[in-house]
């Protein structure tokens, strides 16, 4: 029985909050070396007119990202819900669109969406549409949306088919219906195995929806350019990174707390 | 329409096949880096120095935190003032222009090198000792056993996780289109805001991207394959 | 495995490619940078080529003043840190001279003037363009533009939209995201001309107010290139007198923008 050449190193989310203490030093360092080459640092005044925006640039980011995941996740369960359907036109068509949203980059979906809708802006104005495409934050959450239900679907679903045989026959033996088995039996085992994918769509969806400040949407990485842009101090984008830092490493504590939770019954192993 | 995209001096095939080629050197370039960052993140997170470990850690941490779109920004900017500041350091006069592809390239690798740690961190986990003792008791040294046995091994194991990144590298490149680096994405954004022809031309661009990330993932499910052929687990 | 002895090649190769691709170290050259993406002054063809007014008009000067110019495109809220990080020694972008900006930067005389108005894709709705007029309406402009200080001055009672760019700006106009955008008369010419801007018109009088809009525009440079700007000042000179910039106006407008 051979040891294992490398002792595993402590899994935990406490790096991150070292990051976050790094950065504010990084931060401090960064101020330093930019009064040494003679650029104007981010002054008291500075900060404090410009503390106001980008706090309200990170409550736009956080509430692009959780109005889309959890609209993501609807779509994703009518989306599942097709898939297990034995029609298949229909699984065709759902895998067709979970390969394109999975296949393109955010920000080819989101100008497509948001510049397509304005080149038919006649059309969508005759079906009565129009009013939701015109607000560029309504696009942007539009775009994240279809993306997450997409990726939401193929994790949910892949956990679900790499289930063991064996819990389908017994429930099925049991005498349970279908859909009881798979909402009572089967679900359940397979978001458990999905938290931690489903935890990283989260992060992944915070960092991407920073492609909102590409159409005059002020999130947190739109505010941090505009002030960027008013001062000509990259400081600000320091700044905003050490935002985002904390902010994915927040929602990572709380994702691990929650998957520690719910597994707490399973041995170290599983 | 498809007149618009005809290729030659009339329309903009050409153009979108160019920025095409530069997508895929651009991911292509990131990819040695974010390996070699990668292996050497995930080698210095067991390192028995406690500065080395933390710092690792940190720096991983960081490029996993921070959206590309910004880390793009930050060595942008960064990269051509640190540039601005060594030259004359070294006694060189000339001006070195911190190209938007060479921006592209660094961040890309480093976003790369940063989830690759993860992956390979989690593949040595799984690694059993046994046969590097075999290895070690037939008398090879540091450096042979890394080169033959634990780095193929990584790599065999880590190509699952390593092959999203790659369609995550790919799809990343788009970004840069920001920084004026002419890759598929900002060939499609010039064409379509020249002509009014969005649609098409994101469309297009679209199409492009799903084209290269089916062919990749085919590809490398083979390369899987192939790999772990003649073994009882994958 | 010869794979395992060819990947390491392999990988130099690749950092040798991207090394390649990025080395651009030039001595004695010009940067001209202009958005590429601002019709009619600096944009792209089908095949391409970049063009427009700017474009060509300091190609001229820099003919005329006797420089290696290279005109390089990117977005313009990135200008005035490259020019401040030596990436670019030009900004051609329809810059306006104003007391702010030259404290950071160095202008050539002016190439043309920059009288703003407000365009329109429903004119009729808008006779009258006070600030008390266009309260609650959408009015956009180019970000970190003389246009966008005066909204923000003017029109606070608005919503105020900044875009990347001006041609970014023009098609949410003509899509109806906007109801007004505020730009330089010869930009809203172009778009009024073209066939996104059918329908669309100016409203309102033209606005100069040089407190805001300066002398007009110019190229900017940093200001430790005083020797470029006076070449490139000569080199205007030389131009408005022997004909050069008529015939470039004439071939972009039908009025004159000097």
């Amino acid at each position: 029985m051979a040891k294992p050449p490398f002792n595993p190193r402590p899994e935990g989310s406490s790096g991150y909050l070292r990051v976050g203490l790094l950065l504010a030093s990084a931060v401090g360092v960064g101020l330093l070396l930019q009064l040494l080459l003679g650029s104007s640092g981010i002054g008291g005044e500075d900060f404090a007119a410009a503390s106001p925006l980008l706090l309200k640039g990170l409550g736009l980011t956080i509430f692009i990202t959780v109005t889309s995941v959890l609209l993501g996740a609807m779509a994703g369960a009518g989306l599942l819900a097709g898939l297990l359907q034995p029609w298949p036109p229909l699984k065709i068509a759902i895998r067709a669109f979970c390969i394109a949203f999975r296949g393109t980059p955010a920000i080819a979906q989101l100008y497509l969406i948001y510049y397509g809708a304005g080149e038919i802006h006649a059309l969508l104005q005759e079906a009565h549409l129009w009013w939701f495409f015109r607000d560029p934050l309504n696009c942007v959450i539009f775009t994240f949306t279809l993306n997450s239900a997409a990726y939401q679907t193929r994790i949910i679903h892949g956990a679900l088919v790499n289930l063991p045989r064996e819990q389908t026959d017994a429930a099925l033996s049991l005498g349970l219906p279908r859909l009881v088995a798979l909402t009572r039996v089967l679900l359940p085992q397979a978001l458990l195995t999905a938290l931690r994918p489903l935890g990283n769509e989260l992060t992944k969806v915070t960092k991407a929806s920073s492609v909102a400040s590409l159409v005059t949407v002020l999130d947190l990485l739109g505010t941090a350019k505009y002030l960027v842009g008013q001062s000509l101090d990259f400081g600000f984008y320091i700044l905003a990174a050490m935002l985002y830092v904390l902010l994915v490493g927040a929602i990572r504590l709380v994702v691990d707390a929650i998957e520690r939770h719910l597994t707490r019954h399973l041995s170290p192993a599983g | 329409m498809l007149q618009v995209l005809q290729f030659g001096p009339g329309g903009w095939g050409g153009e979108l096949a160019a920025g095409l080629a530069v997508t895929l050197a651009l991911a292509a370039s990131a990819l040695p880096l974010g390996l070699i960052g990668g292996l050497a993140l995930a080698f210095a997170t067991h390192s028995r120095r406690a500065w080395v470990r933390e710092s690792a850690a940190a720096l991983a941490g960081a490029f996993r935190g921070i959206p590309e779109l910004l880390t793009l920004f930050l060595v942008f900017i960064g990269g051509q003032r640190l540039i601005n500041l060594a030259l004359p350091l070294l006694g060189l006069n000339g001006r070195f222009e911190f190209s938007g592809f060479l921006a592209g390239t660094l961040t890309l690798g480093l976003v790369f090198g940063a989830y690759a740690s993860e992956v390979f961190l989690g593949v040595l986990k799984t690694l059993d000792g046994s046969s590097i003792e075999a290895a070690r008791a037939l008398g090879l040294g540091r450096w042979p056993v890394l080169r033959f046995i634990i780095l193929p091994e990584l790599f065999r194991l880590g190509l699952p996780g390593l092959s999203n990144l790659w369609l995550s590298t790919v799809k990343q490149s788009a970004l840069v289109s920001v920084v004026a680096c002419d890759e598929l994405m900002r060939k499609s954004y010039l064409g379509a805001t020249s002509t009014g022809d969005h649609i098409l031309f994101y469309g297009v661009a679209c199409l492009c991207y799903i084209a290269i990330t089916t062919a990749s993932e085919a590809a490398l499910a083979a390369w899987h394959r192939r790999l772990s052929r003649g073994r009882s687990r994958g | 495995m010869a794979s395992t002895q060819r990947r390491p090649l392999v990988f130099a190769a690749l950092l040798a490619i991207a090394m390649v691709a990025a080395l651009s170290a030039q001595a004695g050259e010009v940067k001209v940078a202009s958005e590429g993406t601002y019709k009619p002054f600096s944009y792209f063809t089908a095949g391409g080529q970049l063009t427009g007014f700017d474009v060509e008009l300091a190609a001229a000067i820099c003919k005329a003043a006797g420089l290696d110019c290279v005109m390089v495109t990117m977005d313009y809220d990135g200008m005035m840190v490259a020019l401040k990080e030596k990436k670019i020694d030009v900004i051609d972008s329809g810059m306006s001279i104003t007391a702010k900006r030259k404290k950071v930067v160095a202008f050539t005389d002016r190439t043309r003037t920059s009288g703003k108005r407000f365009v329109s894709c429903a004119p009729d709705k808008f006779k009258k363009i006070g600030p008390e007029d266009l309260k609650g309406d959408i009015v956009g402009t180019q970000a970190d533009t003389t246009s966008a200080d005066y909204i923000k001055a003017f029109y606070a009672g608005s919503d105020i939209r900044l875009y990347k760019s001006m041609d970014e700006a023009f098609a949410d106009l003509s899509a109806g995201r906007l109801d007004l955008a505020l730009s330089q008369d010869a930009t809203g010419y172009a778009f009024i001309s073209s066939p996104a801007g059918k329908g669309c018109a100016f409203v309102g009088d033209r606005l100069d107010d040089p407190k805001f809009f300066g002398e007009g525009v110019g190229l900017a440079l940093r200001q430790s290139d005083a020797e470029i700007v006076a070449a490139l000042n000569a080199g205007l000179r030389k131009i408005l007198a022997d004909g050069t910039y008529k015939a470039l106006n004439d071939k972009y407008f039908p009025f004159s923008v000097y």
